[in-house]
C-alpha cells in the first residue's frame, strides 16, 4: 500500500520573474509503507525539495501529493501541522533540537503536542532512549552533546511518536563516517522492526547502499528508480 | 499546552540575560519615573487645592443672595439664627464656621495698601481650616481683642514682624470711616498669594464691633462624606431657601478644578507618550528576539507546532518581560512615593519662585492604588501589541522559508 503518492509534481521558484528556476519538474513516484528509500543527486537537483514538499513544509507549484489517501496539496498551513505532528517524523541535517529544552525535553515535546497523557510520555520517551541508547543523554540540553549525540536524540524525537513516515534530510552529512555508520544502521533497524517508512535526501554513499531502493535525481527529474 | 509555552517562554528569556534585564530594566525605570511624576503633580495639586480651599473655606460655603457679585456689606448673610437652626437637621453636617469678610486700609510706619480683612472662630477653625500650620512666626490666637495675624508677604512689604502695631482702617455698616490700632501676633505663610499678599485675621467677635454689625458675610460647612459634597449642597440651598446662595468648594474654585482636570490630562497624554516610546522599544527587542530563531520557529512548526502555538510563546516572553518591569517598576515606584510621602519633595533646593504661583515649597505626593492600574493595563496591552508586527513577518513565512531562514 502506498504511503505516499506524488502525481506530476512540479515546483518553480520566482516563477513570475526573470530569476525563475525549476526545482522539480513533472514528478510522478510512489512510496509503499516500510520503504527504505534514498533520494540522492547533486546539488541543486531537487532532493531537498521533494522531501520538503512530501512533508508538507512547501507546497508544489503544480500536481497533487497524496500521503495515506489524503490529498495534503493545497491544505491550510494548522492542517499540515497536524498531519506533520501525528504521520510525520523529520531528521534534520544539523539535528534542530530545540535548545532550551533538554533530550528529555525535546523528545517529549512532541507527545505533549499530541497530548498524550503524562504516564505514557515518560514511558515511551524511557523505551525510545534505551532502544537508541541515549538514557545518559536524556537530562543535558543540545549544546552539552557531540554532534552524533545530537543526531541520534533528534532520531529518537522523530521516532518517538511512531510516525509512519521519517524524512531524513542529510542525517550524516554532519558526522563522521563511523558515527553515520551507527545511526544509519540503527535507523536500517527501526524501519525493520516497526515498519517505518524512511526516506533519506542524500549524498552519502553509505545510505544509498543500504536503501533498499534509490532514487536518483538531476535536475528536478528522475533519473533512476531502482529497488533491490 | 499553556503551561509548555510558558515555560518555553520563560527558558528563552534565560537565554539572553542582558537583553531580557535591559527591557526589564526600560519598563520598570518607566514606570517610576511616570509614577513619581503622577505623584508629584497629584501632590502640587492637592497641595495647592488644599492651601486654597481650607484657608479660605470648607466643603460647602453660604453667602447672602448677591454677595459673590458684589462684596458689599449690605449683601451681607442676614438671619444667621434660621440658617443655623435649619442646617442643625441635617446629618451629614460636621461642623460650620462663621466668618466676617470686607476691605479695609492696613497701614505700617512705612507703607499702606488695601487688604481683605476676615474675621473668624479661631479655636473652632484649627482643625479644619490650615491657618493653625500655617504660622510663620508667633501663636495662633488672640491674645487680646485688637490682635492681628497678616500674610508674610504683606508683612514684608509693611517691613514690620510680630508685636509691632499696625492701623486698620475700614468704612463701617453705618457708611463711617473708623481706624484702630492693632498688634501684629502671628505671621502666616500658606501659599496661597491672596492670603500671603493681601489679608488680615482678627477675631470673628472684633470684627463684628469694628464693623458695627452682628451679621456674617460667610457661612461654611464641612460634610462627613466628599462624595455627596453636590447633594449636600443642593439640600441645603432647598432647606435654607432664596435669599441665599450655597456653593460647593470646586464651585467656588474653578480654576482649580481646571487644574485638576488639565493635570490629568497631561499625565494620561505623558503615559501615552511613554508607553509609545516603550513600545517602539519592544517592538525593536521582540523583532530582534523573533529574527534571531526563525529557523528554530520554523523546526517547531515543521515538528508539528501550530503557528498559534509559536505567537503564545512569544507573547508570553513579551508579558512575563513587562510583567517583571511591571512588579520592580511599582516596587521601587512606590517605595520612593512613600519616603518622598514621609519626608516631602523639597522644591526650594530649585528655586524660591513657586511659592509665588501657589506651590508650596514641599510636596508630599500622595499614596493611591490606582497609580498601579493604568500601568497594567497599559502593560498588557503593550505587550500585546508589540508583538503583532514580528509575529506578522513569521507568520508569512513558510516552515521551510523559516527553516532555511538566514
Amino acid at each position: 500500500m502506498s504511503i505516499i503518492t506524488l502525481a506530476n509534481i512540479s515546483k518553480t521558484y520566482s516563477e513570475k520573474t526573470a530569476y525563475k528556476t525549476v526545482a522539480l519538474d513533472d514528478i510522478s513516484l510512489a512510496v509503499t509503507e516500510g520503504e527504505f528509500l534514498a533520494i540522492s543527486g547533486p546539488s541543486g537537483s531537487g532532493k531537498t525539495t521533494l522531501l520538503n514538499l512530501i512533508g508538507g513544509l512547501d507546497s508544489p507549484s503544480k500536481g497533487r501529493i497524496i500521503l495515506n489517501n489524503k490529498d495534503i496539496t493545497g491544505l491550510k498551513e494548522n492542517e499540515l501541522s497536524q498531519i506533520r505532528l501525528h504521520h510525520i517524523g523529520f531528521i534534520f541535517q544539523a539535528y534542530n533540537l530545540i535548545p532550551v529544552l533538554t533530550a528529555m525535553e525535546n523528545m517529549e515535546y512532541i507527545l505533549m503536542l499530541q497530548r498524550v497523557k503524562k504516564q505514557e510520555r515518560e514511558q515511551r520517551v524511557k523505551d525510545v532512549a534505551s532502544r537508541l541508547k541515549i538514557d545518559e543523554l536524556l537530562h543535558k540540553k543540545p549544546s552539552e552533546m557531540s554532534g552524533g549525540q545530537q543526531q541520534r536524540v533528534a532520531i529518537a524525537r522523530a521516532i518517538v511518536s511512531k510516525p509512519k513516515l521519517i524524512l531524513a534530510d542529510e542525517p550524516t552529512a554532519n558526522l563522521d563516517s563511523k558515527t553515520g555508520d551507527i545511526l544509519l544502521e540503527l535507523m536500517k533497524e527501526l524501519n525493520e522492526e516497526h515498519k517505518m517508512t524512511f526516506i533519506f535526501a542524500t549524498h552519502d554513499s553509505s545510505v544509498i547502499q543500504k536503501a533498499k531502493r534509490h532514487i536518483s535525481l538531476l535536475d528536478g527529474m528522475v533519473l533512476d528508480d531502482t529497488t533491490k | 499546552m499553556n503551561l509548555l509555552m510558558v515555560i518555553l517562554a520563560c527558558r528563552n528569556l534565560a537565554r539572553n540575560k542582558v537583553r531580557t534585564t535591559m527591557v526589564i530594566t526600560m519598563i520598570a525605570s518607566s514606570l517610576v519615573l511616570l509614577m513619581f511624576f503622577q505623584g508629584f503633580m497629584e501632590g502640587v495639586i492637592e497641595q495647592m487645592t488644599k492651601d486654597t480651599v481650607r484657608s479660605q473655606t470648607s466643603d460647602i460655603t453660604i453667602y447672602g443672595k448677591k454677595y459673590r457679585k458684589e462684596k458689599e456689606l449690605n449683601n451681607r448673610l442676614t438671619h444667621k439664627k434660621y440658617v443655623l437652626k435649619q442646617l442643625s437637621n441635617i446629618d451629614i453636617i460636621e461642623a460650620h464656621f462663621q466668618r466676617l469678610e470686607h476691605d479695609a486700609m492696613i497701614a505700617s510706619a512705612y507703607y499702606s495698601q488695601g487688604i481683605k480683612l476676615v474675621g473668624l472662630e479661631a479655636e473652632k477653625e484649627k482643625d479644619d481650616f490650615i491657618l493653625s500650620t500655617r504660622i510663620k512666626k508667633g501663636e495662633y490666637h488672640f491674645p487680646t481683642e485688637n490682635s492681628i495675624w497678616i500674610g508674610h508677604a504683606l508683612a514684608e512689604k509693611l517691613g514690620i514682624d510680630i508685636h509691632r502695631k499696625i492701623i486698620l482702617t475700614v468704612q463701617d455698616n453705618d457708611g463711617e470711616i473708623t481706624g484702630e490700632a492693632f498688634r501684629v501676633v502671628a505671621i502666616i505663610q500658606t501659599n496661597n498669594p491672596k492670603i500671603d499678599r493681601a489679608t488680615a485675621f482678627i477675631s470673628l467677635e472684633k470684627a463684628k464691633s469694628f464693623f458695627k454689625m452682628d451679621d456674617i458675610t460667610q457661612l461654611s460647612i464641612k460634610i462627613n462624606d466628599q462624595a455627596t459634597l453636590r447633594e449636600a449642597r443642593d439640600m441645603i440651598q432647598g432647606k435654607i431657601g432664596d435669599p441665599y446662595e450655597v456653593f460647593t468648594w470646586r464651585q467656588l474654585f474653578p480654576s482649580l478644578q481646571f487644574m485638576e482636570t488639565a493635570t490629568s490630562s497631561y499625565i494620561k497624554i505623558c503615559y501615552a507618550i511613554i508607553f509609545i516610546i516603550m513600545m517602539i522599544g519592544f517592538v525593536g527587542v521582540i523583532m530582534m528576539s523573533i529574527m534571531e530563531r526563525v529557523r528554530e520557529f520554523g523546526i517547531m512548526l515543521a515538528i508539528g507546532n501550530k503557528f498559534k502555538q509559536i505567537s503564545w510563546i512569544v507573547f508570553w516572553e513579551s508579558l512575563i518581560m513587562s510583567f517583571c518591569g511591571f512588579l520592580i517598576g511599582m516596587g521601587v515606584g512606590f517605595g520612593i512615593l512613600y519616603i518622598s510621602n514621609q519626608t516631602g519633595i523639597n522644591l526650594s533646593l530649585f528655586g524660591d519662585g513657586f511659592e509665588q504661583f501657589g506651590i508650596a515649597n514641599i510636596i508630599y505626593p500622595p499614596i493611591k492604588l490606582s497609580y498601579c492600574l493604568t500601568p497594567f493595563v497599559a502593560i498588557i496591552i503593550t505587550s500585546m501589541l508589540s508583538i503583532i508586527w514580528p509575529l506578522r513577518i513569521l507568520y508569512k513565512l513558510k516552515p521551510i522559508q523559516s527553516i532555511q531562514f538566514n
